[in-house]
This record gives C-alpha cells, sequence and structure tokens, in this order.
C-alpha cells in the first residue's frame, strides 16, 4: 500500500534512505483492461484517477508514448482560472477551479495551488467594456470577479507602474482572485502515482499504433508493444490528437499549431498575481512568477501548423518585446529557456469531449492552449461518460456535433481560424 | 531522447513564384485546405490532414500579395511544394 | 594594493592599466583584461556566494560561460543586474558587484541555518508536505528563499539593437577547429562569419602547450586571424550564439569590456553552420566537492596563463586522464606547488611522472579523492586507496579535479544532429551523419564531434570547412589544407569515474548550482523515475542558469549507475534553447516603453492636435476621443459634441475607414459572391450598405460600397476589420470556383477622409467649395461625385452615420489637411465644430448603427436583423452555414435597443440583461451605452435573446461589478428617426 506523505514521513525516511518507493510501479501491460487510456498527460492520468475512485473501475491502463508528464502538462504557463466568457466554459472551468483547490490532500501530493489573482489587464474603454461583459457574465455564473480601474490595478499590483508613459496605458483589468497557477509537474505525478495507488497500470514507452476491431468492435489497440486488449478506448493526446487522428482516419475540427513559453533566470519576489496583456496586434503577454522565482511567460501562437516543437524566434522577440513594454524592470533580466508546445487548436477554440459514433472509442481532446487548468474537471467528466456511457450535462456543449449544428464555443469570435483562437 | 531526431533545424524558406525565395516570416497563414468532400459544415470544419503532407494557403504579405499553396511536412517544418494555382471552389460555405 | 595571487610576468593581462572595483563594498584593484573572478582569486578571495537551497559557501568553479557557483549581482545606473557568472564580467574602472544568497552577509550568514534542515531537503521535497492546510500558507516565505538576485529596479538604460546578416559559412566557436573550419572556407572563397563567445580567439590554444607548424599555440592563432582578414572573413569575438531556429541563427553580441548594456543581437541567416564548440571539462562528485576551493583543472591553467593568477598555493590534482601530468607540470611552472596527484587508475608511463615525483608530487595512483576539507574553503584532502581503504590526509588550498571532457554539442542537437555515446570520451558526441549532413546545412568540427586531440581536431575543422562550401556553393570543389606537424597535449585515456562512492551522498555534489547530490540522484531512482528528462525536472538537475554544463552528464552517469544501465542507453539530457541566457531587452530590440509596434497617424493628425483633439490609440491608430473645451471628461464632452451634430453640425476625422478598391472585368460578380445585397446592381455614381460574412456565415464588416465606374468599386471597411476584409477578398478571390479577372487593393493610406455632419452641413460645404454649390444641393442620399480639391482629387459621398444630413468628403492625403482647415474656418461661424469618437459613438447608438461592439465575431446577420440583405443575396460566401438550426434558436440573442425605465439612471455596456423574474440567468448583454442628449435619457444597443426581444419587455441590466441591477425596456433598436428624414432632408 502506498505510504501517506508528510513532513514527519520525510524526516523519518531521511534517517532510513533506502526507504523510497517509486511514485507509481511500473508494469508492463497486461490486458484486458476495461478502459485503455492513450495519453499519460494530465487528462489522460486525471480520467484514469477518477474511473478507478469514483466509479470502480479497477483493470485501467494508461499508455504513454514517451514520459508520464512529459507533454503539455509538464511544459505550460501553469495558469488556473476560470474567467470565461460563455457560461459552459465557465460552468466547466469552475468546476476544475473548485477540484484545484482541494486536490492536494485529495491526492497527498502538493500541487502547489496557488491563488494569487489573474489579472487581465485593458488598455482602451473598449477592451474595459469587453471585460465588463465577461467579468458580469462570471458573477452572473457565480464565479468571483473584480473589475478594476487603473487606480485598483495600482494597489493590486504595486509592481506595475500604471503612471508610466505608454504606448497602450493601462486603464483597468478584470479580477478573479482565485485563479492563480499550479505547479505542472506536481499535477502529472501526483495523479500518476494516485490513480497507481488504486491498481491502475500506467505504462510508459508504449506507443499506440492503431485500434484492434474484432467482429467489428473495438477490442483493444495494437501498440509498439504488441496487443493490448480492451473493451473502451479513451483518447487523451492533446497535442498529437491530429496526428494519432490521421493514424486512425479520424476527420477532427483541429490542427496542431506551436506555442511558445518562456521562463527567466530565478531572482526574487517581484510579481505576486498573474498578469495577461492581450492587445492584439500590438503587445500580448502573460505572466508570472514561478515560486522556484524565474518570471513565466508566453504569448500567442506561432500562426500556422506545425509539428516540429521549435518555434519561431521573431515570435519569441514580440513576447519579450511585450513584457518588456508591461514591467520595464524584467528588461535586464534574463531568458534562461524557451520551448514550444503542439497544441490541439479547434475550430472554435473549445475543447471536444465525445463517445465517436457507435464504438466504445471516447475523445477528449482539442484542448489548444487551455488544456491545464481544465485537467480535474475534464478527468471527472471524462471518467464519468467512459464509465456511464452517457455524457455529463457539464460537458454537453462540448460534443463534436457543435460545428456542425452552428452550437460553437467560440470565446473570442475569431471563427473556424484556428491560427487565430 | 527521441524526440530530438525530428527537430528540424533547416531554415524554414519558401519559394515564392513571384519573389523568389523568401524567410517564411514574409508570409502569413490562413487556411489548412479542408476535406473536399461531405457537406459545407462538413468542409468548413473538418481536417484529414497527413501531418507529412499538410496543404496549406498562405499569402505573401510581406512581398508581393501573392496567394500560394503550400505542401509542407508538419513534423519537420520542410516546404515540399509551392504553387500559385490554388485549389478552387473549396466552397468554404459558399452552398448547401 | 598587492595582489598576492598575481604572478609578476606572463597572462594577457594589461598590468599598465589598473582598475578599481568592488565587491561586497571592499575595494580591490585589478587589471584590463582581467575578468571580476580572475581580479578576485588575484587577491585570494575564494568565497563568492553561497547555495540557493543549503546555503553553503561557494567559490569559483570554472573559467568560462559554463560557471555554476559564481554568480554575483553587478551594479549599474539603473540598478542591479543579478546572477552574473564572476568568470564573464569583464572588468570595468569603477565595477562594483555583490555577492548573492546570504544574509546580513556573505561571511555570516544567518539564512545557513538552512541548510542543516538539509537532512529533509531532498529530492521532491515540497511535493510531499505544505498541504496542510494548504499551500497558500506556506508559499509566501518558500517564495522569499528561492531565486538567485533581485531583479533591477528600474529598466536599463541602454537598450538593445538588431542585426540582420547573411553568410554563406557560419563557424562557430573559434577554437583550433573552428579556425581551421574558417580558414579553408575562407580561402577558397566563401563568406564566411566566425561567432567566438570568449574575447580572444583561440579556445584552448591561449595556453596549451601546442606546437603547430613549429608555431606556438598563440602565434598559429595570430596567423590564422591575419588570415581570416585577408580574406574578408568576419572574425566576430565576444558574441555568443544562443540558438539554432528553423529559420536563423540566434547570436548576442556583448560590447568588449563592459557590463552587458549594450548588446546587440544578430539574426544570422547561413547557407551551412559549422558547429565547434569544442569541449567542457566535468567534475567528479566526492564530499563537499563544493567548497572554495576546488576548482577545474583546466580553469586553474587558464587563470594562470590568461590571467597570471594563481588559484591556489599548494594544489591536489584529482582526474582519471593521461593530460593531469603535462598540466601538473605546467601549473609548477606558474608557481603552483602540486602536493599529489590522485589518479584511480594504475600508474600510466609517463615521462613527466617522473620528473613531478622529482619535484615533490605525490603520485597516488590507485586512489580517490574522498572528501575536501575545511569549512569555509578548502584546507585539505582526504585521500584513500582504491583496494585497501586506507586513507591519507594532505593538507593543501586547492583540489583540481578533471573527469574528462564533454564535448557542447546542444547547438548541434538544436540543428537537428543526432548524439553518439563515445566511449573512449565517456561522453556523448554530434558527428556529422545522417539526415543533417545529407541536407548539408550543419556540420560539427573538432572536439564537439569527438576529436580531443589537436592533430585531429585541425585536420577535422579543415576538412568541415571544405564540405562547407561545397554545400554552399552548390558542389564547388574546395581543399582542406593540410596540417604540418603539430604537437600538443597527449591522448588522454580517460577511464570515466563519475563519482567517489565514499563519504555522505548528501555532500556529494552533482549540480552545485541547484544544490542536487548524489543521495537525490539515487531517491529520485528509488522513487521510481527512471530516464535522465524525469529525474531531471524531479530533483532540478541541469535547470539553473548554467544548464548544467558541467554537471549533467555527471548526473546521467551516476542515474545510470543506479539504474544498472549504460550511461549511452540513458542518454545526456538535452539542453533547451538560448544555450546562453539573454536579456529581455536584448531579444526586445527597442526600448522599453514603447516596446510595441509604430502607431499610425491619419493625414489630420496635425490639424486635430491643433484644434485642441485628445488623441488616444485605437487598434494601431491615433484617433481624437473628444476635443478640449467639450467637456470634463470623455462622457459629458462626447454628449456635448453630439448634441452640437444635431443642432448645427460637427466634423470628424474618418480616415481611419479601410478603402479597398475592387476592380476587374468580373469585380461586380466577385462582389456578389461576398457581399450581402447584391452590389452588381448599385448604378455608377451611386453607393449602398454592405455587409460581408465569414466563411462560417457570421458578420465580418459592413460598410459602405461605391460603384466608381462599370468595372471599379470602393469598398470601406472598419478602421479594424480593414486588414481581414482585404485579406478575405484576395483569398476568395484566388480560391473561388473559378478563376476571376478581379483584384483589390488597399487605398487607405491615400486619402484624407472627413464627415461634415449636421444640418449646417450642406451649407457649409457649399460655402467651402462655392463652384460646386449647385452640385451639392442636388447631390442624392447615396450618392457621390468626383471632383478636385486644390487641383487634387476630392470624393464626395453623401452618406450619414449620425443619421444626419452629412458628407463624407475624401480627399488625397497631402490636401487633406487644408480641406479641414477650409472646413473649420468656414464652420466656426456656423457652429460646426469637431467631435470625437465618443460623440461618434453617442449619434450611431442613437441610430442603432453597428459597431466591431456588435460585429462582435460571433453574431449573424440574422442576431444583427440583417435578414432583408441575405433574403436578397445569391451564394454568398457563408451563407450555407446559416441554416444552421443554433442560429435560429429562440434562446439565441439579437440585436435590440434598451432604454432605461428611468430616464436618468445611468447603466454600463457590459452588463449583462436578464429577466427580472430570473435574475441570475443571463440572457445577452447592453453592447454599447450612451446618455442620448436628443432624447434626454440613457439608451443602449443590445444583445439578447430572442425570445425576450419583443419591444416593450421589461429586462434587468445587471450589473453585479458595479452592484447595480437597472429595469430597462426593450426598444426597436433606431431610437431617434426611424423614418432617416433628417439624413435624407
Amino acid at each position: 500500500m502506498r505510504r501517506r506523505f508528510s513532513a514527519l514521513r520525510l524526516l523519518l525516511d531521511a534517517a532510513r534512505p533506502a526507504s523510497f518507493e517509486p511514485l507509481w510501479p511500473r508494469r508492463p501491460p497486461s490486458g484486458p483492461y476495461d478502459v485503455i487510456i492513450v495519453g499519460g498527460g494530465g487528462h489522460g492520468l486525471a480520467t484514469a484517477y477518477y474511473l478507478a475512485r469514483e466509479f470502480g473501475l479497477r483493470r485501467v491502463a494508461v499508455l504513454e508514448r514517451t514520459l508520464i508528464g512529459y507533454g503539455n502538462v509538464g511544459r505550460n504557463t501553469t495558469i488556473v482560472r476560470s474567467n470565461y466568457l460563455l457560461p459552459q466554459n465557465q460552468r466547466f472551468y469552475e468546476d476544475s477551479l473548485r477540484r484545484w483547490g482541494t486536490l492536494a490532500r485529495e491526492l497527498n501530493f502538493n500541487i502547489m495551488y496557488s491563488p494569487r489573482g489573474v489579472l487581465d489587464l485593458a488598455v482602451a474603454d473598449e477592451d474595459m467594456v469587453a471585460l465588463r461583459r465577461r467579468g458580469n457574465a462570471m458573477r452572473l455564473s457565480g464565479i468571483d470577479a473584480e473589475l478594476l480601474d487603473r487606480a485598483g490595478v495600482a494597489r493590486f499590483v504595486p509592481q506595475l507602474d500604471v503612471a508610466a508613459p505608454r504606448q497602450f496605458p493601462i486603464v483597468g483589468g478584470l479580477l478573479q482572485r482565485r485563479g492563480g497557477t499550479v505547479r505542472h509537474d506536481a499535477v502529472a505525478w501526483g495523479y500518476a502515482r494516485a490513480a497507481a495507488a488504486l491498481g491502475v497500470d500506467i505504462v510508459e514507452r508504449c506507443e499506440v499504433l492503431g485500434l484492434a476491431r474484432r467482429a467489428g468492435r473495438i477490442a483493444g489497440v495494437e501498440s509498439d508493444r504488441g496487443f493490448i486488449a480492451g473493451e473502451r478506448v479513451a483518447l487523451a493526446v492533446a497535442g498529437r490528437t491530429a496526428s494519432l487522428a490521421a493514424r486512425l482516419g479520424l476527420a477532427l475540427p483541429l490542427e496542431t499549431h506551436l506555442l511558445q513559453a518562456c521562463v527567466t533566470e530565478p531572482i526574487k519576489p517581484m510579481l505576486d498575481t498573474v498578469l495577461i496583456y492581450m492587445y492584439p496586434g500590438a503587445g500580448e503577454v502573460y505572466v508570472s512568477q514561478s515560486d522556484r522565482g524565474g518570471l513565466v511567460f508566453g504569448g500567442m501562437l506561432d500562426g500556422h501548423p506545425s509539428m516540429t516543437q521549435t518555434g519561431a524566434v521573431t515570435r519569441v522577440r514580440d513576447v519579450c518585446r511585450a513584457l518588456t513594454a508591461l514591467l520595464p524592470r524584467t528588461s535586464d533580466l534574463r531568458l534562461l529557456r524557451h520551448w514550444a508546445g503542439m497544441n490541439d487548436m479547434t475550430m472554435d477554440g473549445s475543447p471536444i469531449i465525445d463517445k465517436l459514433g457507435s464504438e466504445e472509442l471516447f475523445l477528449n481532446g482539442g484542448w489548444c492552449y487551455g488544456g491545464f487548468k481544465a485537467i480535474p474537471a475534464s478527468g471527472r467528466a471524462f471518467a464519468e461518460l467512459i464509465a456511464r456511457g452517457e455524457t455529463p450535462e457539464l460537458i454537453r456543449p462540448f460534443r463534436l456535433s457543435r460545428f456542425l449544428s452552428g452550437h460553437v464555443l467560440d470565446e473570442k469570435g475569431a471563427g473556424p481560424f484556428p491560427a487565430r483562437q | 531522447m527521441s524526440d530530438g531526431a525530428k527537430r528540424g533545424g533547416r531554415r524554414m524558406l519558401i519559394r515564392c513564384p513571384f519573389c523568389g525565395e523568401r524567410d517564411a516570416a514574409e508570409f502569413q497563414f490562413r487556411a489548412t485546405l479542408p476535406d473536399l468532400q461531405g457537406t459545407a459544415a462538413e468542409r468548413l470544419y473538418l481536417r484529414r490532414s497527413d501531418p507529412h503532407r499538410s496543404i496549406e494557403h498562405w499569402q505573401h504579405v510581406g512581398g508581393c500579395q501573392l496567394w500560394l499553396e503550400l505542401t509542407r511536412d508538419l513534423t519537420s517544418g520542410a516546404v515540399l511544394e509551392v504553387s500559385a494555382e490554388l485549389t478552387r471552389d473549396l466552397a468554404r460555405g459558399a452552398e448547401h | 594594493m598587492s595582489a598576492p595571487f598575481r604572478n609578476p610576468i606572463g597572462g594577457r593581462i594589461e598590468r599598465s592599466t589598473p582598475m578599481e572595483f568592488q565587491f561586497d563594498g571592499r575595494r580591490y584593484e585589478g587589471l584590463a583584461g582581467d575578468t571580476l573572478a580572475s581580479a578576485l582569486l588575484a587577491h585570494g578571495v575564494r568565497l563568492f556566494g553561497r547555495s540557493v537551497k543549503f546555503r553553503r559557501p561557494r567559490g569559483v568553479l570554472s573559467c568560462g560561460a559554463e560557471e555554476p557557483n559564481a554568480l554575483v549581482t553587478l551594479d549599474t545606473g539603473s540598478g542591479g543586474i543579478s546572477n552574473i557568472p564572476a568568470t564573464l564580467a569583464h572588468l570595468a574602472p569603477g565595477m562594483a558587484a555583490r555577492s548573492q544568497n546570504r544574509w546580513p552577509s556573505l561571511r555570516f550568514d544567518l539564512t545557513a541555518a538552512l541548510g542543516a534542515g538539509g537532512a529533509l531537503y531532498g529530492a521532491g521535497f515540497y511535493y510531499k508536505t505544505f498541504m496542510w492546510p494548504s499551500w497558500r500558507w506556506y508559499e509566501p516565505p518558500i517564495r522569499h528563499l528561492a531565486g538567485l538576485g533581485q531583479a533591477p529596479e528600474r529598466a536599463r538604460a541602454a537598450t538593445g539593437s538588431e542585426r540582420h546578416l547573411a553568410c554563406d559559412v557560419l563557424v562557430i566557436g573559434a577554437g583550433p577547429a573552428g579556425l581551421a573550419a574558417a580558414a579553408t572556407a575562407a580561402a577558397a572563397g566563401a563568406d564566411v562569419i566566425v561567432c567566438e563567445q570568449d574575447l580572444l580567439p583561440g579556445g584552448e590554444l591561449q595556453f596549451e602547450s601546442a606546437r603547430i607548424e613549429g608555431l606556438t599555440g598563440p602565434q598559429w592563432v595570430e596567423r590564422s586571424r591575419a588570415l581570416l582578414e585577408a580574406a574578408r572573413a568576419r572574425l566576430l569575438c565576444g558574441t555568443s550564439v544562443i540558438g539554432m531556429y528553423e529559420e536563423r541563427v540566434l547570436a548576442l553580441r556583448q560590447a568588449e569590456g563592459r557590463a552587458r548594456l549594450d548588446d546587440e543581437l544578430l539574426l544570422v541567416s547561413p547557407r551551412v553552420r559549422i558547429v565547434a564548440t569544442g569541449a567542457l571539462e566535468r567534475p567528479i562528485a566526492f564530499a563537499d566537492n563544493d567548497k572554495p576551493g576546488v576548482m577545474l583543472l583546466g580553469a586553474i591553467e587558464r587563470y594562470a596563463s590568461r590571467y597570471a593568477v594563481r588559484a591556489g598555493n599548494e594544489a591536489v590534482i584529482f582526474g582519471n586522464h593521461d593530460r593531469l601530468y603535462p598540466a601538473a607540470l605546467r601549473l609548477r611552472e606558474q608557481g603552483i606547488r602540486i602536493r599529489a596527484i590522485v589518479d584511480p587508475r594504475p600508474r600510466p608511463a609517463l615521462e613527466s611522472l617522473d620528473e613531478l615525483e622529482r619535484q615533490g608530487t605525490r603520485i597516488l595512483s590507485g586512489h580517490v579523492l574522498e572528501r575536501a576539507l575545511g569549512r569555509m574553503r578548502v584546507r585539505g584532502a582526504r585521500i584513500g586507496a582504491i583496494g585497501t581503504g586506507e586513507a591519507v590526509e594532505l593538507s593543501c588550498d586547492l583540489i583540481a579535479v578533471s573527469g574528462g571532457w564533454t564535448p557542447s554539442i546542444e547547438l548541434a542537437l538544436q540543428a537537428g544532429a543526432k548524439p553518439r555515446y563515445a566511449s573512449e570520451l565517456g561522453a556523448f558526441v554530434a558527428p556529422d551523419e545522417g539526415e543533417t549532413l545529407a541536407a548539408g546545412a550543419v556540420l560539427t568540427a573538432g572536439s564537439a564531434a569527438g576529436h580531443l586531440e589537436l592533430s585531429q581536431a585541425l585536420l577535422d575543422g579543415a576538412q568541415a570547412g571544405a564540405r562547407a562550401v561545397e554545400t554552399a556553393r552548390n558542389g564547388a570543389n574546395a581543399r582542406a589544407a593540410t596540417v604540418g606537424s603539430i604537437g600538443g597535449d597527449p591522448a588522454p585515456h580517460l577511464q570515466p569515474l563519475w563519482r567517489v562512492p565514499r563519504g555522505r551522498e548528501k555532500r556529494q555534489f552533482v549540480d552545485l548550482q541547484n544544490d542536487v547530490t548524489v543521495a537525490d540522484l539515487r531517491q529520485a531512482v528509488a522513487e521510481g523515475f527512471r530516464e535522465i528528462e524525469h529525474v531531471k525536472r524531479y530533483t532540478t538537475l541541469g535547470v539553473g542558469t548554467d544548464q548544467g554544463r558541467t554537471g549533467g552528464l555527471v548526473g546521467a552517469a551516476i542515474v545510470a549507475e543506479f539504474l544498472g544501465e549504460t550511461l549511452a542507453a540513458v542518454g545526456q539530457s538535452r539542453a533547451r534553447p538560448p544555450a546562453r541566457p539573454v536579456p529581455l531587452a536584448a531579444l526586445a530590440g527597442l526600448p522599453a516603453p514603447l516596446a510595441v509596434k509604430p502607431l499610425r497617424r491619419t493625414p489630420l493628425h496635425d490639424a486635430l492636435l491643433a484644434d485642441g483633439a485628445l488623441m488616444e490609440p485605437s487598434g494601431l491608430w491615433l484617433r481624437a476621443r473628444h476635443f478640449a473645451g467639450s467637456g470634463v471628461d470623455a462622457a459629458v464632452a462626447g454628449v456635448e459634441e453630439a448634441r452640437r451634430v444635431r443642432s448645427a453640425g460637427g466634423l470628424f476625422d474618418a480616415s481611419t475607414l479601410g478603402k479597398i478598391e475592387v476592380s476587374g472585368a468580373d469585380a461586380a460578380a466577385f462582389l456578389d459572391r461576398v457581399c450581402l445585397g447584391r452590389p452588381s446592381r448599385i448604378a455608377v455614381g451611386r453607393a449602398r450598405y454592405a455587409a460581408l460574412l465569414r466563411e462560417d456565415g457570421m458578420v465580418l464588416d459592413d460598410g459602405l460600397l461605391l460603384r466608381l465606374a462599370p468595372l471599379h468599386f470602393l469598398l470601406t471597411a472598419s478602421t479594424h476589420g480593414a486588414a481581414a476584409v482585404l485579406a478575405h477578398l484576395q483569398y476568395h478571390i484566388a480560391t473561388g470556383p473559378k478563376a476571376l479577372e478581379v483584384c483589390c487593393a488597399d487605398a487607405t493610406e491615400a486619402w484624407g477622409v472627413m464627415v461634415v455632419s449636421g444640418p449646417e452641413s450642406r451649407g457649409l460645404l457649399c460655402e467651402v467649395l462655392p463652384t460646386l454649390a449647385g452640385e451639392i444641393a442636388d447631390l442624392a442620399h447615396l450618392a457621390w461625385m468626383e471632383k478636385e480639391w486644390r487641383a487634387r482629387p476630392l470624393r464626395i459621398l453623401r452618406a450619414s452615420f449620425s443619421g444626419e444630413l452629412a458628407y463624407e468628403l475624401h480627399c488625397a492625403a497631402d490636401e487633406a489637411a487644408s480641406l479641414w482647415q477650409a472646413l473649420r474656418a468656414a464652420g466656426t461661424d456656423r457652429g460646426v465644430r469637431p467631435y470625437g469618437l465618443e460623440a461618434l459613438d453617442v449619434l450611431r447608438v442613437e441610430k442603432g448603427y453597428l459597431t466591431s461592439a456588435e460585429i462582435t465575431g460571433q453574431t449573424s446577420p440574422y442576431d444583427l436583423r440583417l435578414e432583408p440583405w441575405v433574403r436578397s443575396s445569391g451564394e454568398v460566401v457563408g451563407r450555407a452555414l446559416l441554416e444552421r438550426p443554433a442560429l435560429h434558436e429562440p434562446s439565441r440573442p439579437m440585436l435590440v435597443g434598451l432604454v432605461a425605465v428611468e430616464p436618468a439612471r445611468r447603466f454600463n455596456a457590459g452588463a449583462q440583461l436578464a429577466s427580472p423574474s430570473v435574475p441570475g440567468e443571463s440572457l445577452g448583454y447592453v453592447t454599447s451605452a450612451v446618455f442620448s442628449p436628443t432624447l434626454g435619457r440613457h439608451i443602449a444597443l443590445g444583445l439578447l435573446a430572442r425570445h425576450h426581444a419583443l419591444p416593450g419587455t421589461r429586462v434587468l441590466a445587471a450589473d453585479p461589478l458595479a452592484g447595480t441591477e437597472i429595469p430597462l425596456l426593450v426598444t426597436e433598436p433606431v431610437h431617434f428617426d426611424a423614418a432617416g428624414e433628417r439624413m435624407k432632408s
């Protein structure tokens, strides 16, 4: 049985250094499974955990092509929030945000949920109207939101000089205090550990090559480690959704685009909140400071489909430009690392969680660049869909059919252009 | 680490039929070519793209403004083909 | 001031140019050519800072960019710049530096007590505790302990700059292989750029006792430099390549001898890249190997030969290869006494051993160094025999470690090369093979390709240079110059040793910057992390500012040992770009407060300013919000200016309107395909409202379409939408069902546009253009005519966005200001004054006209009450998708007018609309809200669920952000003059 982590445990273990045990055991795949989850990222692991914990399915496998937590869950800007405009998105992300609040104790793994506030800045009065619209919609849905004027922004973020001469002066902002950050690696490891303790098989270095069908029904998957039997197959491969779909012959409303993120050298605390400063075409950056001290920031997508994981350096330049304009103090900080993640960008910028056709095949994807914050809600609802075969109310808006029926969830009004979502 | 092999280090250049070989930064992507089967809505939204042969429409905004049809390998970033003759009648929403 | 550790002769410093500097408030004197590290070592300073986690005293380990330990804060005019390796801080007069991670002082650090908790502080520590009651209780103090230095107080004074370079061959690294490659390529006529991160070229040749064709290392470097100069190759010293990208190579050039303030960013586009980045010496993990005074052997040599500085007086050397011995002899010559050489291998048969023994050096073969002794700095070394375990303790003030060399291959890997394990080096190399070689774009040469011996490195470099020319010049022949007699250090005969398995593993440091120990690695493996990338994330091995350049491979090898696998199988963790930390300002390349994009100004900009306009950015345009004198704030001024337009008249700068010309034999047919309402039916000389749909049926933009000639149209698009509309039109020309003879061009900047509106507008226009008075008087609504103003084109269009009688004057941009001034002069007596965006909004909300507040990309033409326009259209782009069921559901919002039940109650745009019976459920929202001076009440436009949109229905403007809930009545969107009598008058 898994041992609980606590400060006392650490002290005892320190005295007996040989006593550490794996966070999750390595097991070879051994079907047949009730459910095979393809993808050992945040969504796949969370789904496995809730399947085992809330729906009693113990014959569950998570098949991961590389390493647990090595995809987007381990390379994002770690922001969690529920400050969405559309009520369908609000309900879903709010469910997630509530779960973040209690997840560390539930998993007995410190995922470091830090409700330090997420502040969307406005640089023009028309932005303020858009923020007021969004904030009021949030409040009607029972989500916390505050509209700050310029002085309010100055009070909440003293590090931000709102009076400084700027090309685009800061006029206010929309604050969600319960928004914040979560330690990304810990989410993957915490869910993996908790799922494994409930009997889930976590199989790393196992690439799924195709679906296996027997007598016209799903019978499992073909992998580079052979056939693995399972009644139900659930895909949760985020940035690799398009390439996996191509392999499985599925047509989906999504494309793969790159999003870059950057981190500076670690420094003493200089920013205690999450700032989002997006002025389309001019400067786009969102930034927070990790507990380790680095400023973690990112901007817009690279602008065209790509699976190379090497982004365009001009995009890094643009985001540095926006950050130094927002916080001039950062101009002498140094960029330590930047990386590109593959994003499964949908045609309306919102995710897809659905059962595909009449088969026991399920899809969880299209997370665009916002999948990290969704992990607990997505895992919980996806598990329910797989276990019960019925779509829970929370994720009904995310069905695939919405594109053809017109029920698209286009937060930004950007239209069927994934590069602009 | 196996990902390493796939990282293309090549410069991404696009040979504009009008202007010659130019840096990709001069071009702007608009859309991936849809599946040409199905209803107008399916053609607008659904993609069945081969990661090694993605057919896309780009405009040379930093040059002659010409629209180009590019065939790209998304896994390496390589531009495989460039054509100024775009696939026509995509009917992205123009008929029932 | 004497520098006791500076030798009286030698070195490449300028002894005649002393420089005073400060470290932690104490004054020292160094020499031009010193780094902060060499200057402090010369004064016997060994303690440079404390470690981030355990606050252990730390000194300097290396002599270059790889330094993990000696990070300092440099004081500059704009506050301190943190985390600068002292080994890279080129001394400048008056330089002031501070140590980091100590409080209150470096020697007496109270936070060091934290280190005592080190037993607890294993890998993954934070993941396992601080959960009760919640992390936010613990986070603030923990955040304050983390982080290296402070962020600067202010923006930097100097700014970055950016330069684009192109060449045939870019050589990265000016060591022996790089210089040989560059010389070969340049001699064959290629355009060559060489980037060298050091201020001097030559790499190891600066101090190795090499002889090349009878020349010493420095002489050969000098000759190479002259050859490159003669061939017009560009040798850029002080320039580090920081990343290889899809489209180019990024390098950072720092001004010589200064703190990094005038960085220049180079974007280099080479045809071929040669990676000749050499190899870095690596340490061996043993107990207390982080003590100040434990240094890399090569670094000690470099301090001695380049800076004439002895890093200590009595050294113990610990390593596992044959090059220890010649190095020891050279250090001896520099005045460092070598007490012992500790080598786990059997005694090698080298002449230098006998000579060292004659000088009193103990050769301890078959021994390992078990532990560094001393508290704040090295005072001795404990050395044990491998077989018997018998130990001796020797006193010394310097421990020189050399565990072999790790080729610097990260740039080659970024460029697509594949790593290969070279067992003779115990390290990974990036040889030229496979795909990258076939593509010919990246070559590796010298140590980076595994050629550690000088003769091989030179040969390999020359060959790479020749191959590069062949690739860059499409098969042109170039010959690699052969190199004559070469004498350098012997082959190392390395026997890999990564850690000394004796003593406490918690004190055996692998990553010095992040305090990662052998114990952490053992724990990570025990906790199931079985791959190096995983271990890296869990333990923070190699994630510091040095990216684990010295310790990373050591860590990987120790992980391999714990896993029972080979290093080749475990692999090396990948260094991600940038290869070296880059100041954000250098990447941004523009002055910080303005670092976004240039703003656009209209041709009337100066005229508006002269009229007292308050300009604000709107998109990337600067536009007049309102005019001084109209009111105390924008809202009051807007109401006043709007009132004036309706009572007398106003002048408005509409130059930002997009102006797209569509022409060609098929122009009308094409416009019928992309605009609602059959534009082909517009007569020449007339104009009509036009709306465009996006492919999914949502409204993209709207404007007026003028038919200039049978085959020539002008479409005015909104300020915000103009660029998207142009691209949309051009795209549909290129992809429409058949090839059409039509083209689009953006003429926005060619015209200044001013609107004259209000009852006085016709009279004013006739007064300013007296010869046209008759024609103006006869001009019908939505008709236009082509005239001249001061011999420049002038288009007069009668159209209105205010509901008043109004004219749009499109005037050639260069004469637009003069027309504006003429209208201003003549208008004053009529009460016609300029108005801004605020008043424009009041006027158009009164009339129910649309802007981007309603055309949000989420609204269909049905939502915006454009159904008649849809019905009159043919097969318009986007129309097919309009019939999707969701777009006609009763809950879908549509455009409505709204008025406050109590006329004086103000409500906000952005308020949600709710039914009074279900106040918590949103039925839509207020898109635009203004005070209407004409109606004397607050009015608005909104989007409201169809089933609630009947005029007369009561709704609430729910604005919980403002704490208000205001009753409204639904009205038609047009609040005023629904018949349009005023504008048609």
